[in-house]
């Protein structure tokens, strides 16, 4: 059915393709890629020539990384046998993007350092992905960190309202499912990268004040414990 | 003024939703209000064709001695349905915020499908704090 | 003078590689680095490596240089350097937290120099004079681009860099500060 009236709402996507078709050649549609001559014309420089600083305080649009953030949970839904497959896979792709952010974020703490450190302690090392890597990814830290009181191996990181859950509702049946994992593998490739190896991964744990309270649970491998004994 | 119920209807003519907040309507039963909403469907497509003065985006406003209907219609087709009585006057402003939790809670959830009924806890919360579960003043 | 670059990934496979002739003058060395490491560090490999390079085990000690035997140039002794400097390093940054690690090991009339990254992407340097501060530089200027390297969502921690821009700013930093 046509309507053929612009909406208000519609009006504003209209004239965002108009001004992008100026810039493409007219057989070009809005998913195609830019040719290489308006690649050159634009004024974005290489990411080699570009400042790594210049974008430390740009913010992202949360709509577009949560539309962003669903296509890439339905890509693996499709392609996944059940939960703890599903789960896995957002694990791996986190871990893609912690890769990442750790050098990035590192780099930009210590590039004017005269003496750069990279963390060697455990428990520092908690505390920079409980309020730097948070505030590097979702801009705000975890609420808590927390040691497992039964297993010495074991810590937590809780967030009362996950950003990249905001908008999910998980159905009935998938109860068990925490999107979150794709933070627990960003975890896990931060505390791989400083050489703390451990299994990573998100389980929910809401309250009644916070439905959507999630845990990242830590479990260390037994190198790094006995590394930090003898680091004592 | 009372708010009765909220419908959403997709790009085909299908209720995807559909909830009551206020006693006052009748009841029944899911496939009326399937019939209901795609007769709607049917009548809106006709009222955007009426108008003399070229095109027209259809009927906003439906009023009957003791309901009224405020309809939304968002670019892509989908349309919110809001029953009120007469006197209510913030249906559109309550349509919008509608508008705002379905491109949230629905279109940002990757366990939705497009197209199919809405079964999302966020949303259904979210509609909850914005008309209530029961009577408004 | 050559400076040889490896830069290997948290699995130590090499990622990439560059061989730099410096025309600055060598500087020369007034004390020898080595005394101030554990011999072992280099005795270890001594072995093997002088079997490599063709040297006798005697002149590996001679210090400053001065006596220069076999291929110490060849390919694969440098590779060799480089990879048993490997288990040095390894000891080191676990107890240090610095990323510059300078003069980690020393073979022959190489000197060994490390740059460990935060996700344990390690650049080792083998040089022939001394050159801190330089080397320091040369060392910031590759971390720069290589966690530009490492954003390109093509790019893994394992996977070898074949950018051609990656190799271009690598060699600017090189001529710049070695």
């Amino acid at each position: 059915m046509a309507y053929p009236q612009p909406h208000p709402r519609l009006s504003i996507l209209s004239t965002s393709s108009q001004s992008s078709t100026d810039h493409f050649p007219p057989s070009s549609t809005r998913f195609s890629l830019p040719t290489p001559q308006s690649r050159s014309n634009a004024s974005r420089p290489n990411i080699y020539d570009r400042n790594l600083n210049k974008t430390r305080i740009a913010e992202v649009s949360s709509a577009a990384f949560a539309f962003l953030f669903s296509e890439l949970v339905q890509y693996t839904q499709k392609r996944v046998s059940g939960i703890n497959d599903l789960e896995r896979r957002l694990n791996t792709l986190g871990y893609r993007v912690g890769v990442r952010v750790l050098e990035l974020m590192v780099w930009r703490a210590e590039s004017s350092s005269k003496v750069p450190k990279r963390e060697i302690r455990l428990l520092p090392t908690l505390m920079s992905i409980h309020t730097q890597v948070w505030k590097t990814v979702f801009g705000k830290p975890a609420d808590a960190i927390e040691k497992s009181v039964e297993n010495a191996d074991e810590y937590m990181i809780i967030d009362n309202d996950p950003p990249l859950e905001r908008h999910i509702s998980v159905p009935r049946d998938m109860s068990q499912l925490s999107c979150s994992s794709f933070t627990a593998g960003i975890v896990e490739a931060v505390l791989d990268g400083l050489g703390f190896p451990a299994r990573v991964t998100a389980h929910n744990t809401p309250t009644a004040q916070h439905p959507s309270r999630t845990t990242i649970l830590i479990k260390l491998e037994k190198s790094v414990l006995d590394r930090e004994e003898l680091l004592k | 003024m009372a708010i009765y119920g909220l419908w959403v209807i997709n790009k085909a003519g299908g209720l995807v939703y559909q909830r009551n907040f206020a006693e006052g309507l009748a009841q029944l039963s899911s496939n009326e209000y399937l019939v209901l909403a795609g007769t709607l469907h049917g009548i809106h497509a006709i009222t955007s064709r009426l108008s003399p003065t070229g095109a027209s985006s259809g009927a906003h406003v439906i009023e009957g001695e003791t309901f009224k209907i405020t309809i939304l219609l968002t670019a892509t087709g989908t349309k919110f349905v809001l029953l009120t009585s007469p006197a209510e006057t913030s249906s559109e402003f309550i349509l919008q915020r509608v508008y705002d939790a379905y491109a949230d809670a629905v279109m940002k959830n990757p366990f939705h499908t497009l197209e199919m009924p809405i079964r999302s806890e966020g949303f259904d919360m979210r509609i909850t704090t914005l008309i209530g579960t029961g009577q408004t003043s | 003078m050559s400076h040889h670059l490896f830069i290997l990934s948290p699995s130590d496979t090499p990622l990439y590689s560059l061989t730099h002739y410096s025309t600055k003058p060598t500087p020369s060395i007034s004390s020898p680095l080595s005394a101030n490491l554990p011999t072992w560090s280099t005795s270890a490999f001594a072995g093997t490596l002088t079997a490599l390079s063709g040297a006798s085990s005697a002149t590996h000690h001679t210090s400053g240089g001065s006596v220069r035997m076999g291929g110490g140039q060849d390919r694969h002794v440098i590779q060799m350097i480089a990879n048993a400097s490997l288990d040095v390093v390894e000891d080191i940054m676990k107890k240090d937290g610095a990323m510059y690690l300078k003069s980690v090991d020393r073979f022959n009339e190489w000197t060994v120099s490390a740059f460990i990254t935060p996700g344990n992407t390690k650049f080792v340097l083998l040089h022939e004079g001394k050159n801190e501060d330089g080397i320091k530089g040369f060392f910031m200027e590759v971390w720069e681009v290589y966690v530009k390297a490492i954003l390109n969502p093509f790019q893994t921690a394992h996977t070898p860099i074949r950018s051609p821009l990656f190799d271009a700013k690598v060699r600017v930093s090189a001529k710049k500060h070695l």
